[in-house]
């Protein structure tokens, strides 16, 4: 043993007396002032280090009496008046803060500790007491204990801690808050909050680390257990979401991007846990799941699966196998508020990449096999919900961002076709626009048939799932198309395309309405030869049908002639009547009157067309429609007619029909009266002289001079273009009862119909409403009608189109014996002509003129035999002589036998002619002409027998 | 004398918690003072007295010997003052049965105690109870100067009194002359806590004054703990190799700071004691520093990344201190060679080439 000196010294007196007190009044063995010895014990804290401890749970107590003062005061309502415990609290409070200034690496960490437990105990002992009940709110427990002197106080200490240690070592203080909360959850949240507030930045980031470290460590162990640190985690994290959001969602990306580093050695575990962790987090608390989606979501990419791939088989661990993990994936996904059409996309290329080198078939199958779990959880739920229950966050957000979804409808790739078809299926559980804009969507769009047959499948999808709900739709379209998400999608189409006519691709140059016609067309096909079976039910008929208005008025005014081509051909494929199915009612008539007035629009667009081909198929649509309608209703018949009548003749491009147009060139100058009435006199106007005589201004302009434009157009489009107008007429006038079996004998044109179109034609040639009558007066009298037969006949002379309706007319006996003022107005203005020409020789105009009237009313049999050869004669006569032909043979034979249908009777076969055995016409009329032809023997001779045969015999 | 164990603990249980600790330690000691006969205790006494302590000394246990809650720090603290005062009044004259009852009270198996003893021996240094002090330097001597349970003990009163409150060290100046002995060994143990590489493993800096004081003031405090018979061959027993150590690397790890200064002070007052010792006490030094230990600081060079000159520093003072060591026959004999040779690896060094030179010769 070697004690070389002992120096026997005694021990200092004064610090065994503060221990002796301080101890004596730490365990109240003597009453002492707690002020006094909370000064001790600071001094003590300070000479004494092993005293440490003790005088630290020394002013537990302390702190306890007063927040036990503190709650009885507020409970017994008394006003909160600071004592001695104040002074002594700040002093304690002072002496702390110091020593953790000094020295924050020591100190900090006992400190805050200390405090962080103390708190703990306090909160959970004091909580549910005064008058802040046990489920009250986060912000109640803030306001009762940071109003409290000790808790602020500790608090204020537990920040300065952690502020000093917030470079070094904040491992040590977040752990003890997570374990303290852990402990004292929830009453010690407050603490957390208020904690967490203050360093936001680190305190989540710890918080988070610290979580992660724990669930490393436990969550492999108990499997799917739910570790009180992770709830902590998320508590804290769900707490500083309200106001630190930002700050959240950049620990956990940047958490996640750690993850995804190379590893350093002795970190791979803790890199590996990381995305069960996040995916564990996302679970408990749906802002952290939020938080998640919108920004971690986003930094996935195709790229990076292939490396999440590899530490996918570790994660299952943590969550008791493959299934569970993808159960929780598939739940997480669905209750996604952001970021859903990322993760569908990111599924989709990860499935099927675009980019072939990409391919990675580990990750392709898991990506398809979450993909279809996730639409297959969405199915049963929306199935098992029901409509009007809450909706699914997920398709709440593909919902909100449908627009980046919408092309995948379009892909080459079928597999995202489907997905997206099956996804619009399910979005339309709850909201039916969308997937009536999807279809829309495509039927502008698409130009293949998978395509096309994603609509069907869309349309009948929803079909069937549809529990629609009745909305603001307009009522006049019927339950037809409430139910027929199809006849709303081609609405939308429609007024997409006409709102912004997008040019699909500039090398076709196709228009959008364009093609979603040909799609319909090409659909209608399909429907037609009914090969899916699913459009037995006339879907897109019944679609195209309610948009009647709409393709009416394409029709009408198409912004490009393919597009009205497009409609008229699809029009063509539906049976607009629905005579061949279960519609029971029609069209309504007024959409039947817009539809046939766009028909006979498109018909004169048609006509304008330069290609032949176009033109003939455009007609032959017109007359196939023109024809189903006038036979639907004799409304529709006169309407139609009307309308091409008019349009041939004054308003469509009548020169497309050979019409000459007349303008009055060289308009003078405009004169002004006042000018004029200046240029009379300068000097001052007095009453009753010279001055006082005002210039009255010159009346009209002389006579009217006018050039006639000629017509550009070659002769045979001319007639071409006349023929396809007879056809059309031809067409509405088709006999309803045309093929029936029980008339046999109905005409195929109906002439009524006819006869309809006679009289239309008198209504709108003749500028007169009365004398238009059937008779014919006497010669004389048409020195009265002269003016109106002027005007007839300048009408004929301008529109060669007359000539070939009349001729039309004439061709269905006894229809033009309604027109007989518009003959008796030819007949009578070229007497007159032809008077006029006697001195000069024939005009070839006027000669020909002469032969088409003659011509006309002997097709209509108007003027029976010998007097119908007349035409024969014209040119090879003087003028006299035709003018002498034309009062004898024709007038005069017109005035005695009024041209009256009365005259035609009907046949077996159901034609109207007139007996020509009857109706011989008398000397009176046939002597001029025999005396003519005998005048001219010789150019005529042939015809005399003809014309006279020897009756003698 | 012969109480039976029941009585005793009846009559004990008859008092309150400071007071009937107190009461059991006098009876403890009665239990291990020397009898007439100068028989050790039997172990069934040993036990008796293990019982008491720990139902009635640390309340760890109670009458049915089930487990108790612990003590609450402010009884914590009583019964630390119960035990100073138990130390500093029992008399001078038993000392063996005091140390006795000290090495019963405080198994280095006992966490906890050990962790009371801490709390204790703190408490101590600064109400300056000698006999306490002396008490722990047997018991840390008895335990090995750097053992686990020393270390820990150590870092305790490191922490107590350099890190938590750095101005408190200066009150320990005149430790050594109060328990040199415990000083001594506290010396050895704090040495071996602080590895010197690098700022985080350097000893705090009212440490380090501290201790260059303490090797300065008392040349013979390195060697107060040395135990006649060495006991553990394989841990150090003087604080000589440990210290060395901090002031051959300081170069290295602190560049110009006010701290190198200190070490420069810590190393003479090394060597200087070294020299006192060894006129002193020849002889019994022999074999106290363990070539290992002096090849652990040579690694921690080659290891380094000083400057060339901070590196021909460090290799001055490890060939100062070795050409000492050597000479008074401090280095144990096995494994000289080895160091030697680890030696031939650093950078070439004038005086160290000189030093191994000539002790190369000689063994």
């Amino acid at each position: 043993m070697a004690s070389t000196s002992v120096i026997k010294s005694v021990p200092p007196q004064d610090l065994l007396t503060e221990l002796r007190t301080f101890v004596a009044g730490a365990t109240r063995a003597v009453k002492t002032n707690p002020l006094e010895l909370a000064r001790t014990a600071l001094s003590l804290l300070k000479t004494l280090p092993a005293a440490r401890d003790a005088v630290l749970e020394y002013f537990c107590t302390l702190f306890d009496s007063a927040v036990s003062k503190y709650v009885a005061q507020i409970e017994n309502d008394a006003n909160p008046s600071g004592g001695h415990e104040e002074a002594t609290i700040a002093e304690i409070h002072s002496v702390l803060c110091n020593f953790v200034s000094n020295n924050p690496e020591a100190w900090a960490p006992i400190i805050s500790t200390w405090s962080l437990e103390l708190l703990g105990e306090l909160s959970s002992r004091y909580a549910g007491r005064a008058r802040v009940p046990l489920g009250a709110g986060l912000n109640e427990s803030l306001q009762l204990w940071m109003s409290c002197r000790a808790t602020r106080t500790l608090i204020d200490i537990t920040t300065q801690c952690l502020s000093c240690l917030m470079h070094s070592n904040t491992e040590t203080c977040i752990n003890a808050l997570l374990n303290t909360s852990v402990a004292h959850s929830p009453h010690f949240d407050w603490v957390v909050a208020h904690v967490g507030s203050c360093f936001p930045q680190t305190v989540i980031t710890r918080v988070l680390s610290c979580g992660l470290k724990d669930f490393c460590q436990h969550g492999s162990m108990e499997q799917g257990a739910k570790s009180p640190k992770v709830l902590s985690v998320v508590g804290i994290l769900g707490h500083l979401a309200a106001s630190h959001i930002v700050s959240i969602r950049l620990a956990l990306l940047d958490l996640f991007k750690w993850s995804l580093q190379p590893p350093k050695p002795g970190e791979e575990a803790q890199r590996r846990a990381t995305v069960p962790f996040l995916l564990q987090l996302g679970s408990l608390s749906s802002i952290l799941l939020h938080a998640l989606s919108s920004d971690v979501l986003q930094t996935l990419n195709v790229d990076m699966l292939p490396q999440l791939a590899e530490l996918a088989p570790g994660w299952c661990i943590y969550f008791g196998g493959r299934q569970a993990l993808e159960d929780l994936i598939v739940h997480l996904a669905r209750n996604c508020e952001e970021g859903g059409t990322q993760m569908l996309h990111l599924l989709l290329n990860a499935s099927s990449p675009v980019d072939a080198s990409k391919y990675h078939s580990n990750v392709a199958l898991t990506s398809r096999r979450i993909l279809e779990l996730l639409l297959q959880e969405l199915d049963l739920m929306l199935r098992s919900a029901g409509p009007g229950a809450y909706p699914i966050p997920l398709l709440d957000s593909i919902r909100q961002n449908v627009a980046s979804i919408q092309p995948l409808l379009l892909s080459s790739d079928l597999l995202r076709v489907q997905i997206a078809v099956r996804l619009f299926g399910l979005l339309a559980h709850h909201s039916p626009a969308v997937l009536v804009n999807a279809v829309a969507f495509l039927l502008q769009r698409a130009t293949k048939d998978e395509h096309l047959a994603a609509v069907m499948r869309l349309v009948t999808d929803a079909v069937c799932a549809s529990a629609y709900s009745t909305s603001s739709l307009d009522k006049e379209r019927g339950d037809s198309f409430k139910n027929n998400y199809l006849a709303q999608a081609l609405e939308q189409a429609i007024r997409n395309s006409a709102n912004n006519d997008l040019i699909l691709d500039d090398n076709i140059g196709q228009v959008a309405s364009e093609q979603l016609w040909l799609n319909l067309a090409r659909m209608l096909k399909w429907e037609i030869s009914r090969r899916p079976r699913a459009l037995e039910a006339h879907l897109i008929s019944d679609a195209v049908c309610a948009c009647l208005r709409e393709a009416s008025e394409l029709l009408r005014c198409p912004p490009e002639p393919a597009v009205a081509h497009a409609v008229a051909s699809t029009l063509d494929l539906v049976d607009i009547l629905g005579q061949n199915h279960r519609r029971l009612s029609g069209p309504k008539l007024k959409h039947m009157i817009r539809l046939t007035k766009a028909i006979v629009a498109y018909f004169f667009l048609c006509v304008s067309e330069k290609d032949w081909v176009v033109r003939l198929k455009g007609a032959n649509v017109c007359c196939r429609l023109l024809t189903q309608l006038a036979v639907h209703s004799a409304a529709i018949r006169s309407l139609a007619l009307r309308e091409l009548l008019e349009g041939a003749l004054f308003h469509a491009p009548t020169h497309l029909f050979g019409a000459t147009t007349k303008i009055s060139k060289d308009r003078p100058p405009e004169v002004r009266l006042l000018h004029e009435n200046h240029k009379q006199g300068t000097s001052v106007i007095l009453a009753h002289r010279h001055s006082s005589m005002f210039h009255a201004g010159v009346i009209g302009n002389g006579p009217y001079r006018h050039t006639s434009v000629a017509n550009t157009i070659p002769q045979e489009d001319i007639s071409e273009n006349i023929s396809l107008l007879i056809d059309v007429i031809k067409a509405c006038c088709t006999n309803p009862t045309a093929g029936d079996q029980n008339a046999p004998n109905s005409l195929p044109t109906s002439l009524d119909a006819v006869t309809n179109v006679s009289l239309l034609l008198v209504e709108l040639l003749s500028p007169d409403v009365m004398y238009n009558g059937l008779p014919w007066p006497e010669e004389e009298f048409s020195k009265v009608t002269v003016e109106r037969d002027l005007s007839i006949r300048q009408r004929f002379d301008e529109l060669p189109i007359t000539w070939a309706l009349l001729s039309f007319v004439a061709s269905h006996r006894p229809a033009l014996c309604y027109c007989s003022v518009l003959l008796r107005a030819l007949t009578a203005t070229l007497m007159a002509q032809w008077a006029a020409r006697r001195s000069a020789g024939p005009s070839p105009d006027l000669c020909s003129t002469t032969v088409r009237l003659l011509e006309l009313l002997a097709l209509g049999q108007l003027l029976p035999p010998p007097l119908a050869s007349l035409r024969e004669l014209i040119p090879h006569l003087l003028p006299q002589e035709v003018v002498q032909l034309l009062r004898d043979c024709v007038w005069n034979y017109m005035r005695d036998n009024v041209p009256s249908p009365a005259l035609f009777t009907r046949d077996a076969s159901g034609l109207m002619w007139r007996d020509a055995t009857l109706a011989i016409p008398g000397p009176q009329y046939t002597d001029s002409l025999r005396f003519i032809i005998q005048k001219n023997i010789k150019k005529l001779g042939y015809l005399y027998p003809q014309l006279f045969p020897d009756t003698s015999k | 004398m012969s109480i039976s164990s029941s009585d005793l603990k009846h009559a004990l249980r008859k008092t309150d918690f400071p007071f009937c600790a107190r009461e059991a330690l006098t009876r403890i000691e009665q239990i291990y003072a020397p009898n007439a006969m100068g028989r050790p205790p039997s172990n069934k006494q040993i036990d008796l007295a293990a019982e008491v302590m720990a139902e009635f000394v640390f309340c760890e246990a109670d009458r049915r010997g089930s487990r108790k809650r612990r003590l609450s720090c402010i009884q914590e603290l009583q019964l630390l003052e119960v035990l100073c005062d138990y130390f500093t009044y029992s008399g001078a004259s038993n000392e063996p049965a005091r140390n006795a009852v000290f090495m019963a009270l405080f198994p280095a198996s006992n966490a906890e105690r050990c962790r009371l003893l801490a709390k204790l021996v703190s408490m101590a240094i600064s109400t300056k109870n000698t006999p306490v002090l002396n008490a722990t330097g047997v018991w840390m001597q008895h335990l090995g100067s750097a053992t686990q349970g020393s270390l820990e003990l150590a870092q305790g009163l490191v922490k107590d009194y350099f890190v938590l409150v750095p101005r408190a060290g200066s009150g320990l100046q005149d430790l050594p002359q109060l328990a040199p002995y415990f000083t001594s060994s506290l010396l050895t143990a704090v040495a071996e806590i602080y590895t010197g590489e690098g700022p985080t493993s350097a000893p705090p800096q009212p440490l380090l004054e501290v201790v260059t004081q303490w090797v300065a003031d008392l040349p013979t405090l390195c060697i107060a703990a040395l135990p006649a018979e060495p006991l553990h061959r394989t841990s150090p027993t003087t604080p000589y190799a440990g210290l060395f150590r901090w002031c051959i690397l300081a170069p290295l790890h602190f560049h110009p700071a006010p701290a190198v200064l200190l070490y420069s002070r810590l190393h003479l007052a090394l060597l200087e004691s070294l020299l006192e010792c060894r006129q002193l006490q020849p002889g019994r030094l022999e074999g106290s520093v363990m070539p290992q230990q002096l090849m652990m600081t040579a690694r921690s060079m080659i290891r380094s990344n000083g400057s060339a000159e901070a590196m021909q520093d460090a290799i001055d003072r490890f060939a100062q201190a070795l050409q000492l060591i050597l000479d008074s026959r401090l280095l144990a004999q096995s494994g000289q060679l080895d160091l030697f040779q680890l030696l031939d690896t650093l950078p070439r060094n004038r005086l160290m080439a000189l030093v191994l030179r000539k002790h190369r010769g000689q063994s």
